[in-house]
């Protein structure tokens, strides 16, 4: 009886309309996002191309192990270019796909998009790097060391010219050019693998090191003139 | 709640876009009136922190420009702006939500909502590469209302939208002004002079004109106009 007598109240009243209802909301706490948990968020909005460069990278390097053995270090070593590609896309997607100003006024910033994004690549490529180097090497007679310094050098030389390309010229071609950039490392890489090989012998260690030391040094400052850039929009009057 | 913003200034090479500008601003919907290249966008992006200024300031509750806290209270729909290949409307608003410091529950929760008042419920999960102009903006609309902002920044939000939409448009902006501060640009005197409390009138990357309006003052589009034929003279 009462359930029916509420029902019927509830058919012949409508509800009045909820008065200063936002105001109400505002004073509700809401939970903080955490940066850890921010970054989460932007690994799900990485595009899939990300990924899938990894895996084919990942399944290059174990066809190569499988079938070529002591050429897998030249085969990782010419296709790792194109894992680089990806961070400096991700760095200017924002700006390719004009997302920029919108991030800038948002809570967490274009330059935590950015620090994300790059923080995700990082730890992604190191975990493909912490595999791609003990693989390579096991069917290689160079050490660990030298590995390492074959992988890294042409690495992050796609990343430092491409970052400095990237930072003159922010079009949707930009994508394109670092695909070539990558494709001439890469070439010039495989290039040097068959009519020098000489400079992989132990004596040029010490050249090698210097080169991925400077090579660090450079993309170090390139990624910092990037994340300043992302302070503020470029502005153009034209 | 109160916009401080003083002695503003933005210099690009010899053109001087803002000039020394100071104003406080109370709850209310602020229509902000000029001509092309009169320094609205570069203003509004000012007050947005999206640039930096070369001097002066810009608070809201004693919180600058360039902190997190402040950025945490603003809504902003730029002039221009585009979107992630393969996102449909409600992926943007999740993901423009995620920027804003919403956790993914309410996120949801605060999209379906804002897709329901900017008509745009049956096309969510559309991609916006084939959403037509006024739906985009509409879209944009949606994104700076996602954290309910005390302080609202439309810079020409009416571009492409349709005379019907346009109506709706104002009253949303009209009820939203109540309680907060809402910032309008546009060089279009029809869609500010019915709602906007607080006329601002710009050129020259200063305020020419700033107070309320009111009939007995004359047509405001005739004085506006007025204004720009000067410029047209000069």
């Amino acid at each position: 009886m009462k359930k029916n007598f509420k029902k019927a109240l509830q058919n012949a009243f409508e509800p009045p309309m909820p008065l200063r209802k936002n105001e109400f909301l505002k004073t509700i706490p809401q939970p903080k996002t955490s940066m850890i948990s921010f970054m989460l968020t932007q690994a799900e909005y990485l595009p899939k191309h990300v990924w899938w460069s990894s895996t084919l990278i990942v399944c290059i390097a174990l066809f190569g192990a499988y079938f070529l053995k002591n050429d897998v270090l030249g085969i990782v070593s010419t296709v790792i270019p194109f894992a680089a590609v990806s961070v400096i896309t991700e760095n200017i997607r924002s700006d390719i796909y004009m997302m920029s100003e919108l991030e800038m006024a948002a809570q967490f910033s274009l330059k935590s998009v950015v620090l994300a994004r790059m923080g995700i690549l990082g730890v992604l490529h190191l975990i493909l790097l912490l595999f791609l180097i003990p693989l390579s090497s096991f069917y290689n007679v160079a050490s660990v060391l030298q590995t390492g310094l074959y992988l890294l050098v042409p690495y992050l030389l796609t990343i430092t010219i491409g970052l400095w390309v990237t930072r003159k010229v922010r079009v949707i071609e930009s994508m394109y050019v670092c695909i070539g950039i990558s494709a001439c490392i890469s070439g010039i890489n495989f290039f040097v693998q068959t009519i020098f090989p000489i400079v992989y012998e132990e004596k040029y260690l010490l050249n090698w090191i210097l080169i991925l030391i400077i090579l660090i040094i450079l993309t170090i400052r390139e990624l910092k003139k990037d994340i300043r850039q992302t302070e503020e929009l470029i502005w153009n009057l034209l | 709640m109160e916009l401080i913003i003083d002695r503003l200034t933005k210099q690009y090479h010899s053109k001087i876009a803002v000039d020394r500008i100071s104003i406080k601003l109370q709850q209310g919907v602020y229509g902000l009136l000029g001509a092309n290249g009169a320094g609205k966008t570069t203003m509004m992006r000012l007050v947005c922190g999206v640039l930096k200024p070369d001097s002066g300031t810009v608070t809201l509750d004693h919180l600058d420009v360039s902190t997190e806290e402040y950025r945490a209270k603003i809504g902003y729909l730029p002039q221009d702006f585009g979107y992630y290949p393969d996102f449909t409307g409600m992926d943007f608003l999740l993901y423009m939500a995620a920027l804003k410091g919403i956790k993914k529950k309410r996120a949801k929760h605060r999209a379906n909502e804002l897709l329901e008042l900017v008509s745009l419920r049956e096309e969510a999960g559309k991609k916006i590469k084939n959403y037509s102009g006024g739906m985009k903006q509409r879209l944009g609309i949606a994104q700076a209302l996602l954290n309910q902002p005390q302080l609202l920044v439309l810079d020409e939000p009416t571009a492409g939208l349709d005379p019907k939409e346009r109506v709706r448009f104002r009253n949303l902006i009209a009820e939203i002004g109540k309680e907060n501060i809402v910032i309008l640009s546009t060089h279009i005197v029809s869609d500010i002079e019915h709602i906007a409390d607080t006329i601002l009138m710009m050129k020259d990357g200063q305020f020419i004109y700033q107070g309320k309006w009111d009939e007995s003052q004359g047509d405001l589009e005739k004085f506006y106009l007025k204004q720009f034929e000067e410029n047209v003279y000069e």
